[in-house]
């Protein structure tokens, strides 16, 4: 079976001398968590928007399970970015409409459960929400579908702890084992225990790609702390 | 996948639309049996409070006008730079469809919409003006004003009509595709990209401005020397054939602005 992420020679550079990306070299496995972590700047957005078809590599390039970003590798990656996405006028329940119209693998009764034990009403307009409660939607929707891979940027970055909680064991028990999500956050130590992989990223390249155990047992450290001292300013 | 992209791309478009064409008709129907119907029975009829508010009913309706027409382009325009290139992009283009696909979508939806709003601006104005003595006029007197414009008689009211609308459908699709590409050029930008589309849309109007009257220009001179008479029938046949010379050349415009915006999209794709 093909990796499902495979990323060779990637380098994006925006056209002002300064590469976001360089020469990235990266291959991702089925049926984990990958952490991708790194300091603001360290290219961790570039690089899902890469993956995500929404932006064209300088150099190299991008496979997922084997096809360059395209409407094939659309159907199997479920995206979260750390932007909302949402149409303000419509109601919770035209996006769930929307979804269910254009993923295949989107699951409405999901969809309807998960938003229904957060409390949000799926006949409230997406611009009466709270900042936080859009973020929940969104997350709601993205994981809703079946997808082999999930990208999630900054997925509880303004969601309240309890809220949290709550996402993150959605994301534990929605997604199936052969599935993989790479999910990029500053909040390590919140999420530490459910990851089994973790990249670092600085300046661009990839500074450390090591399973948790590993980083557990040979640094004797968690992943937070291992952080704190790899980047230390 | 794109009649499911088109769904909801008219939906988008008509939000708003519908409510602005919906005004200027009930304005123009308004006025026609307010006014304008009540004048053309007794010319007197109006008193000096009438004759205020019909003023004011007048101001409103060229109002409602403009607006329905720059409106509609306006939305579009919007419509398709959020849609595509704000942050409900980051949704849209992660959608299992292709990028022809979106841009087929909107090229068929904006273009659509722009001919419902001339139907309508121009139906407001026959709401407006058509009144039942005036069509007893046109019904004696329509073979002559043909020939005042200059048109044989055996040409018919139907080839006109026809004519007009071909012209219609293809400046519709001009135009929309022109600001298409407009607001991706803007895209090329790092920073501006709104003012970036704005320019390249006037500098692109410009262009097409001088280009046409240089190729319409020189194609009419080209005309008249192989001409060997100058009758009215020649002055008919220029006519028609300086007619045809610019719906090809606005088809094929519209066909090379559509293939240079899909190619940016498919190739300097850089959400912000």
């Amino acid at each position: 079976m093909k990796p499902i992420l495979e990323c060779y020679g990637l380098s994006k550079t925006y056209g002002n001398g300064r590469w976001a990306l360089s020469n990235l070299n990266l291959s991702l496995e089925r049926g984990q968590i990958v952490g991708l972590l790194g300091p603001n700047g360290s290219g961790k957005t570039t690089l899902i928007k890469l993956i995500n078809d929404l932006l064209v590599p300088t150099e190299g390039g991008v496979q997922i399970d084997g096809n360059l970003p395209g409407v094939e590798t659309k159907k199997i990656v479920s995206y979260l970015p750390e932007r909302t996405y949402l149409t303000p006028s419509w109601k919770v329940q035209d996006l769930i409409t929307y979804f269910g119209d254009f993923y295949e693998n989107f699951r409405r009764d999901r969809a309807e459960e998960m938003l229904e034990a957060l409390g949000i009403s799926l006949h409230a307009r997406l611009r009466t929400l709270s900042k936080g409660t859009r973020e929940k939607v969104q997350l709601v929707m993205v994981m809703s579908r079946d997808a082999q891979l999930y990208i999630l940027d900054e997925p509880i970055g303004g969601v309240d702890p309890a809220a949290r909680d709550y996402i993150l064991n959605t994301i534990l028990s929605n997604y199936n084992e052969n599935a993989t999500i790479l999910l990029s956050t500053h909040l390590i130590s919140d999420i530490e225990n459910i990851l089994d992989r973790v990249i670092f990223l600085q300046n661009g390249q990839v500074v450390l790609n090591a399973s948790v155990d590993e980083v557990r047992m040979e640094q004797k450290k968690s992943v937070d702390m291992l952080f704190r001292e790899v980047f230390r300013c | 996948m794109l009649g499911k992209l088109m769904k909801y791309d008219f939906k988008a478009l008509s939000r708003y639309l519908i409510v602005i064409h919906a005004m200027l008709l009930i304005t123009a129907a308004l006025g026609r049996f307010l006014f304008i119907g009540r004048l053309v029975d007794n010319p007197n009829s109006l008193s000096n409070t009438g004759t205020v508010i019909m003023t004011i009913g007048i101001f409103l309706y060229v109002i409602l006008f403009m607006t329905a027409v720059f409106g509609t382009l306006l939305m579009i325009a919007i419509h398709f730079y959020k849609n595509l290139y704000s942050d409900e992009g980051y949704l849209t283009h992660t959608l299992p469809v292709s990028r022809t696909q979106l841009l087929m979508s909107k090229t068929i939806s904006g273009s659509v919409w722009t001919m419902i709003d001339m139907m309508l601006v121009i139906m407001s104005i026959l709401i407006l003006v058509v009144y039942k003595p005036l069509i007893r006029e046109f019904v004696v007197y329509q073979d002559e004003a043909l020939r005042e414009m200059g048109f044989p008689v055996s040409v018919g009211y139907g080839k006109i009509t026809l004519a007009i609308l071909v012209l219609l459908v293809i400046s519709a699709v001009e135009n929309v595709v022109m600001i298409y590409m407009s607001i991706t050029i803007g895209q090329l930008f790092s920073n501006h990209r709104v003012l970036g589309a704005i320019v390249a849309y006037f500098s692109i109007n410009t262009i097409i401005g001088i280009v046409s009257s240089v190729a319409g220009g020189a194609y009419s001179v080209s005309a008249i020397m192989k001409a060997e008479t100058m009758g009215d029938a020649f002055i008919y046949q220029f006519f028609v054939k300086t007619f045809v010379f610019a719906l090809v050349l606005e088809a094929v415009t519209s066909v090379i602005f559509y293939i240079i915006t899909q190619l940016l999209m498919q190739r300097k794709m850089n959400l912000s």
